[in-house]
């Protein structure tokens, strides 16, 4: 009974972690959404003061491309990770119910005896 | 206080300035012609033509400082337009404020994304994955800051090259010519003294020197692009090669020294025209001048080398009366055996001919102006004589306002001819005034196709009878005799 008991804490200490990872990785996301709001109104304001020709606005373009790629580059590799950690949270959750219904039963039984 | 460049708005401006500047040194150019043509005028003698010529000599100066003026600042103008091509092009406005502000915003990311990248990998967050994409996005943020700050340097580097285009010695010189100008314009009628006022010439030395130390930067400026310019004047003769300035000793080969010769040879020129094989030729054998006469020059000017081996020549006086002449330079034409104008028979015969037009077309054009002189005076006289009773001064008045009338009639240039000769005094200014006027504002072509004395032909059909006649400058000279005689003592009281 004790083994169960603490199998069910450590599972409640893992789902603990994992909450404060996703308040983390959420804490991520925002940092990429403001960084990404930062450098769109970065690149639109330089765009009427930047010269022509490729040392001016074509560097400037090479620079918006490379800016959405790690725009999409980030919300795919933080919806990742705030994916996975679903899935933990998932997995957590229906492990600790399985444990505390083993549990349940187990003290049940032994009333019944 | 920070940088505020408008590259679309100063191009289009240094464009409409462009048309004005070129006008006004062409207008300029022209004019100095005519004065030039006038004062050194050897065939009108007498009092009258040379107290105009005098003072006509005087705006001469005026106006090679003009051009001068006028060419260095274009020059400014054009340094000004290819910097900021070079590096603005497209924009509307640049602002350094705005740079600095972007650099150091970007900046600020860049770190902010540097110490989430460090956070990332702490223990709680614990991602290597997240840690690259802020270390990516600091890497872009320095990017940007990169960005802003090269256009920083564009912004300095634009200053460095245009700063103080327009300041130093053109500055120097445009404020001298206002002097000179102001000094000719102060120079009027004292209505209280009864007289004319003398005209300051304190300005003119220095305009000179001024004047002369900004037209060597123009030769040097003008020969960053053109191949090469030799400036020969009385005091001296210089090579001016892609922006050097070489003086040329007063031998051939001095004239055609290495470093001259390294120098063109740099441009591409060298070789083409084979200068080392021509200095071999004349050296210890010619002197400058001999290589000088050679190619046709006799006088101070200047002659620029194309990219195509030619010699323009501007400004010279030429042999044979030739007054501007194309020729590609080489041992054949420029060698020890050369005659002076032997070179050029074909072009010289043309060219003489031009320059004897030339003199006819102004002798009528000075000639034309006594016609306009004469109304001018005999409107005055008239006036005067009619005003008998009238108050002294106010007959004067009334006598010069009928003067200055007929000369309006005659056209604003006459006008303001007569301001400017006011200097010369009474009814004379005002007639040797009128004459620099029709010099100066309207052109001698003008007049010889005018019907002036309104006999139905015009002023150059006068003209060529008179001068084939053999009579032109002998007349021309009494009538300025005459004339002069009848202005001194016009009934003004003023007799000079």
């Amino acid at each position: 009974m004790k083994g169960m008991e603490r199998a069910i804490l450590q599972i409640e200490d893992a789902q603990g972690a994992n909450r404060k990872r996703r308040a983390l990785l959420e804490e991520a996301w925002d940092d990429f959404e403001r960084f990404s709001l930062w450098r769109r109104s970065w690149l639109d304001e330089c765009a009427a003061s930047t010269p022509s020709g490729p040392q001016g606005q074509g560097r400037l373009f090479r620079l918006l491309q490379m800016s959405e790629a790690l725009e999409a580059e980030c919300r795919t590799t933080v919806g990742d990770l705030l994916d996975e950690n679903l899935e933990e949270r998932s997995s957590l959750d229906r492990r600790r119910e399985e444990l505390y219904e083993r549990h349940l039963r187990a003290l049940r039984e032994e009333d019944g005896r | 206080m920070t940088i505020e460049i408008r590259p679309a708005a100063v191009m289009e401006q240094i464009e409409r300035k462009k048309e004005a500047l070129e006008a006004l040194r062409d207008e300029a150019a022209s004019k100095l012609l005519s004065v030039e043509g006038f004062s050194q005028d050897t065939l009108l003698t007498g009092a009258g033509w040379q107290a105009s010529k005098d003072r006509i000599a005087s705006y001469g100066a005026l106006l090679s400082a003009l051009t001068t003026a006028a060419e260095r600042t274009m020059q400014a103008d054009e340094r000004v337009s290819s910097a900021l091509a070079g590096y603005f092009e497209g924009c509307e406005r640049v602002s350094e404020r705005e740079w600095l502000d972007r650099q150091s915003d970007a900046l600020s990311q860049a770190r902010l994304m540097e110490e989430r990248a460090r956070w990332a990998l702490h223990g709680t967050v614990g991602s290597a994955g997240l840690a690259r994409m802020y270390e990516e996005a600091a890497a872009f943020a320095y990017d940007a800051a990169n960005l802003a700050g090269d256009m920083l340097s564009k912004v300095y580097s634009y200053c460095d090259e245009t700063n103080g285009a327009y300041e130093g010695d053109l500055a120097d010189l445009t404020s001298c010519l206002a002097r000179g100008c102001a000094a000719v314009s102060s120079s009027g009628f004292d209505a209280e003294a009864g007289r004319w006022g003398a005209l300051d010439m304190s300005w003119s030395v220095e305009l000179r020197e001024k004047a002369a130390k900004v037209a060597d930067q123009v030769l040097l400026e003008a020969t960053r692009k053109e191949p090469g310019m030799v400036c020969v004047s009385e005091d001296g003769a210089w090579a001016y090669v892609s922006g050097k300035r070489f003086p040329l000793a007063g031998t051939a080969s001095g004239l055609l020294s290495s470093e001259l010769i390294a120098a063109l040879a740099e441009t591409g020129l060298g070789a083409s025209i084979d200068l080392a094989a021509l200095k071999a030729e004349l050296d210890g054998k010619a002197t400058a001048s001999d290589v000088l006469r050679a190619v046709g020059i006799e006088k101070a000017g200047t002659y620029r080398f194309t990219s195509d081996g030619k010699i323009v020549f501007s400004g010279f006086t030429m042999a044979e009366g030739a007054q501007k002449m194309t020729t590609r330079i080489s041992a054949d034409n420029i060698g020890k055996h050369a005659r002076p104008g032997a070179v050029f028979a074909a072009e010289e015969v043309e060219a003489a001919a031009k320059a004897k037009a030339s003199g006819l077309r102004a002798g009528g054009g000075l000639l034309s102006m006594f016609f306009v002189g004469a109304g001018a005076a005999s409107a005055y006289g008239s006036t005067y004589k009619e005003g008998e009773g009238k108050d002294e001064d106010r007959r004067r008045s009334d006598a010069e306002a009928a003067a200055i009338g007929s000369l309006a009639a005659a056209g604003a240039g006459a006008l303001e001819g007569a301001v400017a000769g006011l200097a010369l005094g009474g009814p004379a200014g005002v007639v040797v005034g009128a004459v620099v006027g029709l010099v100066f504002s309207q052109g001698v072509e003008t007049y010889l196709e005018s019907d002036l004395d309104g006999d139905g032909r015009t002023v150059q059909g006068d003209i060529d009878e008179w001068w084939y006649a053999g009579g032109g400058h002998a007349f021309a000279n009494g009538c300025a005799e005459a004339f002069w005689e009848q202005l001194v003592t016009a009934p003004t009281g003023m007799a000079r």
